[in-house]
């Protein structure tokens, strides 16, 4: 069964027609790419699996069962959302705000269970945050920052991360270790994901499908290497975008 | 996350409450030493001291702990509701509608019973318009909710001052105790202290979901919280605390507003720590201050809310200082 089933979906944000009769499933250890221009609809789609945003038709199923269905928690335990805006800048610690990553999965009313304590602390190793646990959230850089957001989804193990700029404020370094982090993490717990990106060279290293969103509510889904070609983003970003072919992968940079 | 630097906070506060407790016991025109307070609290004669202690102390005392804690703790929700620091209990136009009822039977000349009511009336009349207006077209949003309640209350204060312009000096004294916070005549029964009880309880219940909804509503939606209906339960429970505490004493500033944020900036952010000891903090706070009022310049008395400011603003400030240090 596929982790995330979208039927003929159509969904609007104002006057921007995002898709229109959007079929696709998400399957275990799949890794997609959300492509296309600013203000096509990318976010508003994300948000739209996770029942933020209201769609025009078509249902959205999360392992067969009915988005509108599922209670908040339940879908939360599954579902996990980077958002793009991060987190706010109330005061608070690395790890207090890690652990908030634990919410749908926590038993007790008042007290921190270990095995919850534990996840979060591994949530920050896994980000080379644990140093920092104790600071305080507003005292860190915007990569950091970034990077607390990551935990606090890593901390929440859902089967499905939905990733709204996973990249943003990241070193290349670091980019590249994201990348690792979550490939481990997608085979670990037999997740998949799905992230919205503007950097195509990410999109094309990482993702093995992609669906490029060209406004007025078309698009274009498939393989990796179908969807990425120069003629196909050129359209979608109004913008020539050429490739070249180096190291055994495609790049692609606007002419 | 609760660590163990946090229950001694929690610990401390408890101890303060008893400490706040005995001094408004041991201060008043009637001098009584602390071993005869104990006497008197645990093997009551029917001597002067024990008719003072037993039908005007202890009563009062109850009524300045019990209003204090309900207005930290509508505070801390109020906060959490609006995620605006400036927000206490007072923002969304309640203190304004429960004014224009005590005020009101203050002018018709009707008794303390009516004042209450009225009080209470008024204040639910101003949620209900709130809600209402905020709530008219299907979607309300925090921001909307907050600018109804402060236009709502500003309409409120124009209604008190033709109230005070126009009724007689005698009533106007009355009014501005009223206004100022006053517990001089107040009591509290067993629903006041209910409504506290069930809002603590209630809080802790909702306190992990109140830690996620600070850090914003889509965050919040994404972790699992039903917004919508948080939202309905904190405004609903925010306005029912606040409404009982001006119902007790009047509208007795700065408790709501300075309390939860001593208690961020002493390290309890965790709702879980943050309510209890709000309740506790915010009570003692105000039992201390209504020592004082009754004590400062006697035989004459303050309007507690006065007090509540003298000694607030310095305490905020030194924490608010020792915080940035840090």
């Amino acid at each position: 069964m596929a982790i995330l089933e979208l039927n003929s979906l159509s969904l609007r944000i104002g006057t921007t027609q995002v898709c229109t009769e959007l079929d696709m499933r998400l399957h275990e250890d799949q890794r997609w790419g959300l492509l296309g221009k600013n203000g096509v609809g990318k976010t508003t789609l994300l948000h739209a699996l996770i029942g933020l945003v209201p769609v025009q038709s078509g249902e959205i199923l999360i392992r067969g069962r009915i988005l509108g269905n599922i209670p908040r928690q339940e879908l939360a335990a599954g579902v996990g959302i980077l958002f793009q805006h991060g987190i706010s800048e109330l005061p608070a610690t690395v790890m207090e705000t890690v652990l908030l990553g634990r919410h749908p999965h926590v038993q007790s009313l008042l007290r921190d269970e270990p095995a919850d304590l534990k996840i979060a602390r591994d949530a920050l190793q896994d980000l080379k945050l644990s140093k920092l646990a104790e600071r305080q959230v507003d005292t860190l850089s915007g990569g950091e920052r970034q990077r607390l957001a990551l935990a606090m989804l890593i901390a929440q193990t859902p089967d499905l991360f939905l990733m709204d700029e996973p990249n943003n404020h990241l070193d290349l370094a670091f980019q590249v270790e994201l990348l690792c982090l979550l490939d481990r993490k997608l085979k670990q717990h037999a997740s998949a994901l799905l992230m919205a990106t503007h950097d195509i060279n990410l999109a094309a290293r990482f993702c093995e499908y992609i669906i490029l969103l060209m406004g007025n509510g078309e698009f274009i889904k498939g393989p990796t290497e179908e969807v990425l070609t120069p003629n196909n983003l050129s359209q979608a970003f109004d913008c020539e975008i050429g490739s070249i072919v180096g190291q055994g992968r495609t790049f692609f940079y606007p002419q | 996350m609760i660590s163990s630097k946090h229950l001694l906070l929690l610990a401390m506060l408890i101890v303060l409450a008893m400490i706040s407790f005995l001094l408004s016991l041991l201060s008043g025109s009637v001098d009584l030493s602390l071993a005869q307070l104990f006497g008197e609290l645990f093997q009551p004669q029917n001597d002067l001291p024990a008719q003072v202690l037993r039908e005007i102390r202890i009563p009062r005392a109850l009524a300045a702990f019990t209003t204090g804690g309900l207005l930290a703790l509508a505070g801390v929700i109020m906060q959490v509701l609006l995620r605006n620091p400036l927000a206490d209990p007072y923002i969304l136009g309640i203190s304004g509608g429960a004014a224009v009822g005590a005020l009101s039977a203050i002018l018709l000349g009707l008794g303390l019973w009516w004042m209450s009511n009225a009080a209470f009336a008024g204040a639910l009349l101003s949620v209900v318009l709130v809600f209402g207006i905020a709530n008219k077209f299907g979607r309300w949003s925090v921001t909307r909710l907050l600018l109804t309640g402060v236009v709502i209350s500003a309409g409120w204060g124009a209604v008190i001052n033709i109230l005070l312009t126009t009724s007689s000096s005698n009533n106007v004294q009355s009014m501005l105790f009223w206004l100022m916070g006053d517990l001089s005549q107040s009591r509290v029964g067993f629903s006041h202290l209910a409504v506290l009880l069930v809002g603590v309880a209630g809080g802790l219940y909702v306190s992990r979901s109140l830690n996620v909804l600070v850090r914003g509503e889509l965050v919040a939606a994404s972790l699992g919280v039903n917004i919508k209906a948080m939202r309905l339960l904190l405004y609903l429970s925010a306005s029912l605390l606040t409404a009982t505490a001006v119902t007790i004493a009047g509208s007795v500033g700065f408790v709501g507003l300075v309390i939860p944020h001593m208690l961020r900036l002493l390290g309890a952010r965790d709702h879980r720590l943050l309510l209890p000891c709000s309740v506790l903090l915010g009570g003692s706070f105000l039992v201390v201050a209504d020592a004082l009022a009754r004590t400062i310049i006697s035989p004459q008395q303050l309007p507690v809310g006065v007090v509540t400011a003298i000694i607030g603003v310095p305490s905020f400030l030194v924490i608010l200082r020792s915080s940035i240090k840090k």
